[in-house]
């Protein structure tokens, strides 16, 4: 990371509205909150566009209350993947993949194999928002499954299900065999 | 965090993806109007560029080249509009810095403008989508056009009084010294 570290950056924004600071924290952290956004909407870019948008608004507005506990950019996700939640609430979304527990599929391993970057970016899209979420968090994203329960407001076990689940859906997506 | 697999097929998915020029001027002027940041610096310049110019706005992270004048800020030449589009591949010149081509892009624009000869230019951001029919219903898909090969970077719509002098136009813009090729099409005038 090259210029001020994003503590000075984010007293400049919280202390004197600083837009200078901000743009910079802006252009530094918004392409990965962009990715993340664009595979948790399924890259519908609009979507991606207002979570990534009403994250920033909302992280300003509570740049007072950032004590610095995880990074800036750990925090930024969390607020987007909460607004994104929001949003498919707001839509009373029927086709999203209830978050709840359900049976463990019996060997169950991280994706492997060779698989086209375009196909796979496409096949994760196609997964139900419920798998697609915890499945991006976890396999793209390097979360914890505890981090994701607290994330997502469920448990590890659910976030460990479900990940099954998309894994599962993904491989047939991609023709890929069981455990592969 | 968990540890990643090294064999891990994700891995080779983009972690970052440039989003839209526009969404920052939106967040921008979200928080200007909430009174959370107070507008200052580079936002005042680049107003200044365009009226100089008196033909292009420029916008922040330099992902357009131009927007074309009002027809009263220059005399509308007589003619056909053409749409020269910018291609760009492996080969181009990416030595400069993107403002200052950004910079110069816009000059030649305004230089067009000035004689009525712009209607619109704009680069575009590296990022975009393609929308392809899914299983259910119309996907959007990310994309990182740099990847293609002979990728559009942008295009500018101008007015000629013909072909040839659209492509006497075109052979003036910059983008060809720095081994970009240009596809001159001219507009079909539909409405």
């Amino acid at each position: 990371m090259t210029g001020p570290d994003d503590r000075a950056l984010v007293a400049a924004v919280r202390d004197h509205g600083d837009e200078r600071a901000f743009t910079t924290l802006y252009r530094r952290h918004t392409p990965a909150l962009y990715a993340l956004a664009l595979r948790l909407t399924g890259a519908v870019e609009v979507d991606a566009q207002e979570v990534v948008h009403d994250a920033w608004v909302r992280a300003v507005e509570r740049l007072a209350q950032f004590e610095w506990r995880a990074a800036l950019r750990t925090w930024l996700c969390g607020i987007m993947i909460r607004r994104w939640r929001e949003l498919l609430r707001e839509r009373g979304r029927r086709d999203v993949v209830p978050l709840e527990e359900s049976p463990l599929p019996v060997e169950d391993q991280a994706l492997r194999g060779t698989f086209d970057r375009l196909e796979l970016e496409r096949a994760v899209a196609d997964l139900p928002p419920g798998y697609r979420e915890v499945f991006v968090l976890h396999d793209i994203e390097g979360y914890t499954h505890d981090e994701i329960g607290a994330l997502l407001g469920i448990q590890a076990g659910t976030s460990k299900s479900q990940l099954a689940h998309a894994r599962r859906a993904l491989r047939r997506m991609l023709d890929a065999p069981e455990g592969a | 965090m968990a540890p990643m697999d090294s064999n891990d097929p994700l891995k080779a998915l983009d972690r970052e993806i440039e989003p839209p020029a526009l969404l920052e001027a939106r967040v921008l002027r979200t928080l200007r109007e909430r009174g959370l940041l107070r507008r200052r610096g580079p936002a005042a310049s680049w107003r200044a560029v365009a009226s100089v110019a008196a033909a292009v706005t420029l916008f922040a992270a330099g992902y357009f080249v131009g927007r074309g004048p009002d027809r009263a800020d220059g005399p509308a030449a007589e003619g056909r509009r053409y749409v020269l589009l910018l291609y760009e591949d492996a080969t181009f010149d990416r030595s400069r810095p993107e403002a200052e081509l950004v910079a110069e892009y816009s000059a030649w624009g305004a230089a067009l403008g000035r004689e009525g000869r712009l209607e619109l230019g704009e680069k575009l951001a590296d990022a975009g989508l393609v929308l392809r029919t899914g299983r259910d219903s119309v996907v959007a898909e990310a994309r990182d056009v740099r990847a293609d090969a002979g990728a559009l970077a942008g295009f500018f719509v101008i007015r000629a009084a013909s072909d040839a002098e659209a492509v006497t136009i075109a052979k003036t813009c910059p983008h060809l010294k720095y081994g970009g090729r240009i596809g001159l099409r001219a507009i079909v005038e539909t409405g």
